[in-house]
């Protein structure tokens, strides 16, 4: 059985009004779509232009430094590495009057050269020295041979007079198993010494 | 009822004209965009300016002026970089068999001059090759901002940068740099 229901029939003057007010909210909406439209489309232009181009060639990126943190590839085959200073972040503890403890902390993937490592005085002829290197690991380089190099964290100590200051270069230079090296690196910090004990 | 249909339709249409703007202009934009638009080189004498001023060795300008109107790639290395003196002769191979096509290869060494030489002397390649420490701002203005090695750079013959590649070129793509045009 079908309920039926009788609804009260609209006056025609109401009727009207409706349809008047349906209309105006209809073309309100329609108007307010194309205007939000137009209004954010230079925005959406802006915003793609502002997607930072440095690196591409003709739509190629070229490898972002911290874009991996193990040595890796790209889709186009090409390492994606990290810069030295991230691949090799190095740190300095005071241990005492000329005397400065060296840690660095080799990420995996990574490699530094131990004879590479050098030490030396930035102004005067003063004797300083590397002290505690450890042997490293044998790599078998295709070019250079059987090289030792650190693969893993490795600490040190750098040595200088104990009565005065001295400020140092530090030198080393490492590379990734990707197949890329980084220039020779250069570090320079201060051997801070006790006077009084002169 | 079209009345409505008018009105549906507007916003749609709208929105469609946007997004196909949109997409028009950001595929112009891929193809053609530059790195570093305002310190890109674009033209064979800007670049041969900066690599003649980065690093003339034994003649090193002469080297230069004779790529004018040729593809160029720019191979930047070193003696102490293991991956970089392997790939000499895969870049040496291609310099010679691509020579008469309009291809050069042109080294550039950040490394010392003496060092260099005497790696030259013994170690021997046809193209010729540029060093200085200068190479070094070049090579960051060309977009490597790691400073690793090797790494290559394809001039056009109007001096525009084709490709780029981190990383040992194996003889493919290094035929594959021969041939772009």
């Amino acid at each position: 059985m079908i309920k039926q229901t009788h609804a009260k029939p609209i006056h025609p003057r109401a009727y009207g009004t409706c349809r008047l007010l349906a209309r105006a909210l209809r073309s309100a909406f329609a108007c307010l779509m194309a205007f939000g439209a137009l209004v954010s489309l230079p925005g959406l232009l802006s915003a793609a232009e502002a997607v930072d181009l440095s690196g591409l060639v003709r739509g190629k990126s070229i490898s972002s430094p911290q874009s991996s943190p193990v040595g890796g590839a790209n889709a186009l085959g090409e390492p994606t590495v990290l810069t030295a200073e991230a691949a090799f972040p190095v740190r300095f503890t005071p241990a005492g009057p000329g005397l400065v403890r060296v840690s660095f902390d080799i990420q995996p993937g990574y490699y530094l050269y131990r004879d590479k490592f050098a030490v030396a005085p930035i102004t005067d002829d003063i004797g300083v020295a590397l002290r505690g290197l450890p042997e490293g690991v044998e790599r078998d380089d295709a070019v250079f041979g059987l090289v030792p190099v650190f693969t893993e964290p490795v600490e040190f100590e750098l040595t200088g007079p104990a009565d005065r200051d001295v400020e140092v270069e530090l030198r080393y230079q490492g590379c990734a198993e990707v197949g890329i090296c980084y220039q020779p690196q250069k570090t320079r910090l201060l051997l801070t010494g006790n006077p009084s004990t002169r | 009822m079209n009345r409505r249909v008018l009105w549906l339709a507007l916003p749609v249409l709208a929105l469609g004209f946007g997004m196909g703007l949109m997409s028009s202009k950001m595929r112009d934009m891929q193809p053609t965009a530059p790195p570093s638009v305002a310190e890109q080189p674009a033209t064979f004498d800007v670049w041969a300016a900066i690599l003649a001023e980065a690093a003339p060795l034994d003649g090193g300008g002469a080297q230069i002026a004779a790529l004018r109107g040729r593809t160029v790639l720019v191979n930047f290395w070193a003696t102490w970089c293991g991956p970089c003196v392997t790939e000499i002769p895969i870049l040496d191979a291609v310099h010679v068999a691509h020579a008469g096509e309009g291809f050069s290869v042109l080294g550039v060494a950040l490394d010392t001059p003496e060092a260099t030489r005497a790696f030259v002397a013994e170690t021997p390649f046809t193209y010729p090759t540029l060093v200085g420490e200068a190479a070094l701002a070049v090579m960051t203005r060309l977009g490597n901002q790691t400073g690793a090695l090797p790494f290559s750079v394809l001039l056009g013959p109007d001096g525009r940068i084709l490709d780029t590649h981190l990383g040992v070129l194996d003889s493919t793509t290094a035929v594959t740099f021969a041939r772009r045009e």
